[in-house]
């Protein structure tokens, strides 16, 4: 039987899907019920230090090759978050906390509060592409603000960090070597692409509220795919390879660009919580036809 | 790999009824197989989308009831025929008809259920108003049971007051019901009284309506795609069902804080 746990930063995953932040993740309960279907591990929403309602609907919708999505970081403050995550006792995966802010010292008030919750790590996406004075869109993608945020937050906690990276940059693997610098334990690539668009023609209007938001799901997986790629070329940090994966062959391909773990959101539209167990055991029957024992022998296999 | 589009797909409004001094149906022209209890998204460009049940049917046409609470209940109930609304779904999952059933609505809830009393016709529906002006589907139901707070029409009592003599002499098997959630939570605490099956179509702030985005959970289920109608089993479980849901932020907040933040 074929070996399906990876170390991560020294966190034991018993398989290497990750659920992304953004889905499913903006109640302990959910988290809890994830992490029971097969998940290998769960990230929460991300939070920001005063409660957001986000952008008005639509905010999230499919199109033929993936989804868009404006939600705009809704989510209850850091207070409320606080109380929602005291106890993750029960929970039968290990768990990633996502913080947002709006400039270094914001990032650092709120994940200098998270880091005392029973989370494994901290998330930090500074990536966002269609959240007003948040992420890319603040200017937080570039490997100054990058180095600035991730060295800020790093004072304020002894746990693995996580920076989540955009795809929407020339050379992604500077952006990673910046958070690397900075202290960063871990990559997280990618978040959503674009911003994109979509009109409906009858309506002659874009259909988000927002006009535009990120890309998400199949059309971002080989853009993703080649992030990852680069960044392992770049750093010495684990990645979680993030973007379009649905099966297992899309994990297995992501772990051979350079991922240690994969997370997994969009395709949740189509396989429901059920798709983290379904991508495992893929992945498992690909390694016991291929005489793969470990599946961390796979991590950087397309570079060897 | 299955993939479907979830998009808004323009709907002409074919006519417009009033149904209230609040409340208006507006029929739209749209074919769709739907089961009693599931919802629309009803998208109006520039302004906002919100869930609908379908609250009648005919062929190629679907109509929603709206009440007037915000800027888009407001909106949309100002919508002349030969406007358009975008409309996706149906999405979640209904009612499941069973024998020996009854109904039991409340305000603009009886627009969930109406298409199940359709399905049922035998099935006996009761159904409480504040008043006699927010009486609705009178006609399309002659043999409704009406009570009303004020007792302005029908019987002054609430609606679960005229089931529950009916309930203790055991003639029904299993309860359906939609309309404010303190209404529901004493209709399902009565049926558990009496070991009679509960279905409540639960209503929240709602996102994505496919599953995604985690908004509109209660308990740990998500109610546009485990529900909005769950049964007893599931409504045991929900600690949250009858006391709080989360508002557009996330922050859980008691249901008169809910009522009170909402602006749809
Ligand atoms: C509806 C939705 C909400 C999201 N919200 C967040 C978020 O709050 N924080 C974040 O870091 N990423 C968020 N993301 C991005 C995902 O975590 C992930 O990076 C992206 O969707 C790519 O993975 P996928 O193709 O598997 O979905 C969101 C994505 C979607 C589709």
């Amino acid at each position: 039987m074929a070996d399906l746990s990876v170390s991560l930063c020294g966190i034991k995953l018993a398989n290497p899907t990750v659920m992304a932040s953004g889905i499913l993740g903006t109640t302990r309960l959910l988290l809890r019920r994830a992490a029971a279907s097969g998940a290998g591990a769960v990230t929460m929403k991300s939070v920001s230090l005063l409660s957001r309602g986000g952008h008005p609907n639509p905010t999230i919708l499919s199109f033929d090759a993936g989804m868009i999505n404006a939600v705009g970081y809704s989510n209850p403050g850091l207070e409320e978050t606080l109380k929602e995550f005291a106890d993750l006792s029960d929970i039968p995966a290990p768990l990633f906390a996502s913080v947002v802010g709006q400039n270094a010292d914001e990032f650092s008030r709120v994940a200098e509060r998270i880091t005392k919750l029973p989370f494994a790590a901290i998330e930090l996406p500074l990536s966002c592409p269609h959240t007003p004075g948040y992420g890319t869109l603040a200017g937080q993608s570039t490997p100054e603000a990058t180095f600035e945020i991730t060295a800020a937050v790093r004072k304020v906690t002894d746990k693995p960090i996580f920076v989540k990276v955009s795809p929407n940059v020339p050379a992604i693997g500077e952006v990673a070597s910046a958070a690397e610098k900075g202290g960063a334990s871990a990559i997280t690539a990618v978040n959503s692409m674009g911003p994109g668009m979509l009109i409906n023609i009858e309506a002659r209007r874009p259909m988000l509220a927002f006009k535009m938001g990120g890309v998400t799901g199949a059309a971002l997986r080989p853009v993703a795919v080649r992030c990852v790629y680069d960044i392992y070329k770049t750093v010495k940090i684990p990645i979680i390879g993030t973007g379009g994966v649905s099966c297992g062959a899309h994990a297995i391909e992501m772990m051979m660009a350079g991922a240690t773990a994969v997370g997994v959101g969009s395709a949740v539209f189509d396989g429901g919580m059920g798709v983290f167990a379904q991508i495992a055991r893929e992945m498992e029957d690909w390694m016991d036809r291929n005489g793969v024992e470990k599946v961390e022998e796979l991590i950087g296999a397309a570079h060897r | 790999m299955r993939h479907t589009v979830e998009q808004p797909v323009m709907a002409r409004v074919m006519e417009v009824l009033d149904d209230a001094p609040e409340l208006r149906t507006l029929w739209l022209e749209r074919k769709m197989k739907f089961q009693p209890g599931q919802f629309v998204m009803i998208w109006i460009p520039e302004l906002d989308e919100k869930p609908y049940a379908v609250s009648a049917q005919a062929p190629g046409h679907i109509a929603i009831t709206v009440r007037k609470r915000g800027p888009f209940s407001t909106r949309l109930m100002e919508m002349r025929p030969g406007e358009t609304v975008g409309v996706r779904g149906p999405y979640g999952h209904g009612f499941v008809p069973k024998p020996n059933g009854a109904i039991i609505a409340g305000g603009c809830g009886l627009a969930m259920v109406a298409t199940l009393k359709e399905a049922r016709p035998e099935m006996p529906l009761f159904f409480g108003a504040k008043t006699a002006d927010e009486v609705i589907y009178r006609d399309r139901f002659p043999d409704m049971e009406v009570c009303t707070d004020d007792g302005t029409t029908g019987y002054r009592c609430f609606p679960t007051d005229r089931l529950r003599p009916r309930l203790e002499r055991g003639e029904f098997k299993v309860v359906y019901t939609c309309g404010p959630e303190v209404m529901m939570r004493a209709v399902f605490d009565l049926c558990e009284k009496h070991g009679v099956e509960c279905q409540a179509a639960l209503e929240r702030y709602m996102k994505c309506g496919f599953g995604l985005c985690g908004q509109c959970t209660c308990g740990d289920q998500l109610v546009c795609q485990d529900g909005p109608v769950f049964d007893s089993k599931a409504l045991r479980r929900m600690e949250e069902f009858g006391r709080s849901a989360r508002l557009k932020s996330g922050q859980k907040v008691t249901l008169k804080q809910y009522a009170d933040g909402r602006s749809c």
